[in-house]
Formats: C-alpha cells, sequence, structure tokens
C-alpha cells in the first residue's frame, strides 16, 4: 500500500476519532445564540428568541 | 516540375523577394510572404494570381520552424488562417503544413494556445453530412481499434496563406470539415471533388512543443480542449471509496450522539397561574458534553414567551435568554392542518463549572394570531392559551454536529472523485454541436 494511502486512511481515522471527541464535548451543539461563559457574558433582557420565528434549537 | 533536391530557394516571380523552399517534391503551391502571390510550383514557379496583404493570424509557430515531434523531426512549410463565423461569433485558428523528410507532410494546429498535430490516414471509416443531419442518435465511425462519436461540423474559410502547400489554398475558400471525437483522437472528415480525405488529430502537450521545438506555447485562453488527456490519479477510485465509506460511518457516529439523551437532573411541571415565577435548582456534576434545558408547553392556538435566568456556582448570571412555545391549528381546503413549535431548547457547554445552579423560569408574553389579528394577552389571561409548561435540564449529552459536518465533506470528496470521470466526459463533449433533441 502507498505512503498516500497510507496517510489517507490515517487522516480519515483522525476525522473518525476528532468527530467523536469533540461531540462527547458537545462542541458545535451549543443554541446559536447563546452567550459564551464568563464574567460580562450574561444577555440582560428577556426577548431574546422569542421574535425569531419560534424555536431556536 | 519536380523540384530537384539541391533546390533550397527561389526568387518570387511577382515581387522578387527570396523565399526558402522547405517542403519536399509534393509541394505544388508557394504564397509569397511578402507579397501575397499564390505561385505553381510545378510551373516554374509562375505567378497565378495575389492575394495582396493579409491580416497574419496568431500562431506560436512561423515558416522554417523546425522541430521533434513523436521522435520525427518537422520543419513548418505552410500557414494557413482560417476562422468560421456562426451566430454573430467568430472562430479563428491557425494550421500549419509541416514536412518531413521521412514521414512525409502533416499538420500542426494551433488554437487558443492548444496544439495538436493533423495526419492523413487511410480508412474505411466515414461520416456524411447526410447522416450527420439525418441521423437520430449521434453518428460513429470506427478506425483501427478506436470508435469515433461525431463531434462537430465546421464550416471554415481560409482567411491566410503563405509558405508551400500539397494543394492549392486561396483565401476566401471554403472547407466543410465533419470531426469525430474518439478516447484518444478526433477523426476529421472532408469531401473534396475527387475524393475523401481523413485525418487523424492529436493532441500536442505544451511540454512536447517546448521539448521538440524550443517553443514555449502561450497561457491558453480556454483551459479546455476536447483532445487534451485527462489527467489520470491513481488514487482517485480508492479515494472515492475510503471516503464514502468514512461518510457513512460519520453519519451513523453522528446520529448516535446526536441522540445520546445524556443523564437527565431535573424535571418539573409548572401551573402558569400558580407557579410562576419558579426557580429550579439542580447540580451540574458533569464539566463535559451539553446541558440541556427543554421547555414543553400545552398552549392552544396561541404563542408563549419564556424567560429563563442561570445562575452558575458563583452566583453570577450565566445568562438569561428566552424561548417561545406555539401551536396552531386550523382547517382549510386541505383538510386539518398544524404548526407545533411547542418545544423548545436551550443548549449550552457548562465548560468547568461544575456544581449547583440555579435556573429562573417566567412566562413574559403570551398571546394568539387568528384569523389575521394578533393579540397580546394580559398576565391573567395567558391560561386562554397556555396552563402548563414542563421545563427537564439534562447533562452530558453529545453533540452530533462536528460529525455531521465531517460526513458532508467526505460525502462530498467521495462524490467528486467517483464522479469526475462522467464530470470530465461532459466537460470534453461541451463544445460539441450535436443535439439529440433536434
Amino acid at each position: 500500500m502507498s505512503v498516500f494511502r497510507i496517510f489517507f486512511i490515517v487522516l480519515c481515522l483522525s476525522a473518525f476519532g476528532g468527530s467523536w471527541y469533540v461531540g462527547r464535548l458537545g462542541i458545535g451543539g451549543e443554541s446559536t445564540d447563546m452567550p459564551s461563559a464568563g464574567a460580562g457574558s450574561v444577555r440582560v433582557g428577556g426577548s431574546g428568541g422569542y421574535y425569531a420565528g419560534g424555536n431556536v434549537k | 516540375m519536380t523540384l530537384s533536391a539541391e533546390l533550397r530557394s527561389i526568387d518570387c516571380t511577382s515581387c522578387g523577394a527570396g523565399l526558402n523552399v522547405l517542403g519536399g517534391g509534393r509541394v505544388t503551391t508557394h504564397v509569397c510572404p511578402y507579397c501575397g502571390t499564390l505561385l505553381d510550383a510545378n510551373d516554374d514557379y509562375r505567378a497565378l494570381k495575389s492575394f495582396g496583404e493579409l491580416q497574419r493570424p496568431a500562431s506560436a509557430f512561423k515558416l522554417g520552424d523546425r522541430g521533434r515531434l513523436f521522435g520525427v523531426e518537422f520543419t513548418v512549410i505552410g500557414t494557413l488562417g482560417y476562422e468560421e463565423h456562426w451566430n454573430g461569433e467568430v472562430w479563428a485558428w491557425t494550421e500549419h503544413q509541416v514536412y518531413s523528410e521521412t514521414h512525409g507532410y502533416g499538420w500542426l494546429n494551433f488554437e487558443n494556445g492548444h496544439v495538436t498535430f493533423s495526419r492523413r490516414v487511410r480508412t474505411d471509416a466515414w461520416i456524411s453530412t447526410y447522416q450527420v443531419e439525418h441521423s437520430e442518435h449521434r453518428p460513429s465511425a470506427s478506425c483501427g481499434d478506436e470508435t469515433y462519436r461525431y463531434y462537430e461540423t465546421t464550416d471554415a474559410v481560409i482567411s491566410f496563406a503563405e509558405g508551400e502547400f500539397t494543394w492549392q489554398p486561396e483565401p476566401g475558400q471554403r472547407t466543410q470539415t465533419i470531426s469525430a471525437l474518439g478516447n484518444t483522437g478526433m477523426l476529421d472528415f472532408s469531401q473534396e471533388e475527387t475524393e475523401r480525405e481523413i485525418y487523424l488529430t492529436t493532441y500536442v502537450p505544451a511540454k512536447d512543443i517546448a521539448d521538440g521545438f524550443g517553443i514555449e506555447l502561450p497561457p491558453p485562453l480556454q483551459k479546455n480542449h476536447p483532445l487534451k488527456p485527462a489527467r489520470t490519479w491513481a488514487h482517485r477510485k480508492f479515494v472515492g471509496a475510503v471516503s464514502g465509506l468514512f461518510g457513512a460511518m460519520l453519519l451513523i457516529l453522528g446520529l448516535i450522539l446526536s441522540l445520546n439523551p445524556g443523564e437527565q437532573l431535573v424535571s418539573r411541571v409548572f401551573d402558569i397561574n400558580a407557579d410562576l415565577p419558579a426557580t429550579v435548582d439542580f447540580e451540574i456534576t458533569n464539566d463535559q458534553g451539553l446541558v440541556v434545558i427543554e421547555l414543553d408547553s400545552d398552549v392552544v392556538d396561541g404563542w408563549a414567551g419564556i424567560d429563563f435566568l442561570l445562575t452558575d456556582p458563583d452566583g453570577n448570571p450565566r445568562f438569561e435568554i428566552g424561548r417561545t412555545s406555539d401551536y396552531y391549528s386550523g382547517r382549510d381546503g386541505d383538510g386539518k392542518w398544524t404548526e407545533d413549535g411547542s418545544h423548545a431548547a436551550i443548549r449550552f457547554r457548562p465548560g468547568e463549572k461544575t456544581g449547583p445552579y440555579q435556573l429562573e423560569i417566567d412566562i413574559e408574553e403570551a398571546g394568539f394570531w387568528k384569523d389575521g389579528i394578533s393579540r397580546t394577552l394580559l398576565r391573567s389571561e395567558f391560561p386562554e392559551v397556555v396552563r402548563q409548561i414542563s421545563v427537564s435540564v439534562s447533562q452530558a449529552q453529545t453533540s452530533g454536529v462536528p460529525a455531521y459536518f465531517a460526513a458532508a465533506l467526505f460525502f462530498v470528496l467521495s462524490f467528486v472523485t467517483l464522479a469526475l470521470p462522467a464530470i470530465l466526459h461532459q466537460r470534453r463533449w461541451a463544445g460539441s454541436d450535436w443535439d439529440d433533441e433536434d
């Protein structure tokens, strides 16, 4: 098997493992209107999401 | 008259300019590059007619250029400019008659930076104008081991001539050529007065021209040419198959991660009037994965805006955010219909902040939208559209988004690599004038 094919399989396995690892951390699944964590990240006012056409993920 | 082997130059019998004689014994015509006079090479270069000065067409080659192609030395002996006019568009190209002392005559064709080589072949293969005009399917012809399928009909006019030729070209002369494309070459059929002429044309890569003639071709104006060999990739099928396999595996992984319910921490039902505003306490123990706050309501034909304020273990507000829960139903000409948006969710990652959290919940607004009328209700009227909401919190949910994203990339890669031959085939035939619907 050529070096490229081995490299490509390693790349595919890395993508699979990376997707599993990152998915377990919940990365990419946050609500799109979620403020990031940390002091000062709170959004004051409750209208966020109300008028965006219903459910926000 | 047959040219003697020693004859290497003559003087134009019209203007007196010295002309190199480059072609072999089958040259019949010499067009003076200086005065445009057509000379009869078989009759002491007698002047037959004069075309005057004509616009020299663009080409990488000039008379007298020598070079090796296919291991054979050729000399450029003649230049013809061609034009084809159709529907207001003009296609122009240049054809050079070339001569080899050992292999005879051929043509180097220059069009939009691409070079092809044509040589006459003896074959029974033929596609006639009648076939092209009356066949329901694309006409084809076989030559050697290859099948050639109709590509285009070219009605061209000679716009320029200079140098030596084995026939008598004249500016303004019209030619019709039917071309058929095979895997490696193109057959060009043309009917002369007394005989059929068939030429086989193949692509000459720019590197071969540079190596053989020492001429660097300009970058092609159009990247594609029907005769240009498609690049092949030894790993194409492997990459396509493996990408498809991993795309499917990533899709399944994404589904598994998306459907993981996580660990439920709390689930409560609140009566709008009696319980709200309410506070829910829960403890996040897992700092990995998503914390999901899910909202459901019994809202009917209206909407309710619910506000959530989450306070972290340090007593700081993590976020304040709103969600709408709505549900509509009705009946129209197609029967009953419903629009159910009563479920909503908030997803966030707690990061390293595990510990006790506090969620404050209240209903901010409620109303209905019916028959084109929208109305926001007073708080005492909220039960007209919503009586209860349920809120649950879970932790350690996983996300399938990265897997779906990777799966999409792998599927695209798989499709592109596996469909590449079809894409290249379509691109190769894109210039054909055949239309199955005609």
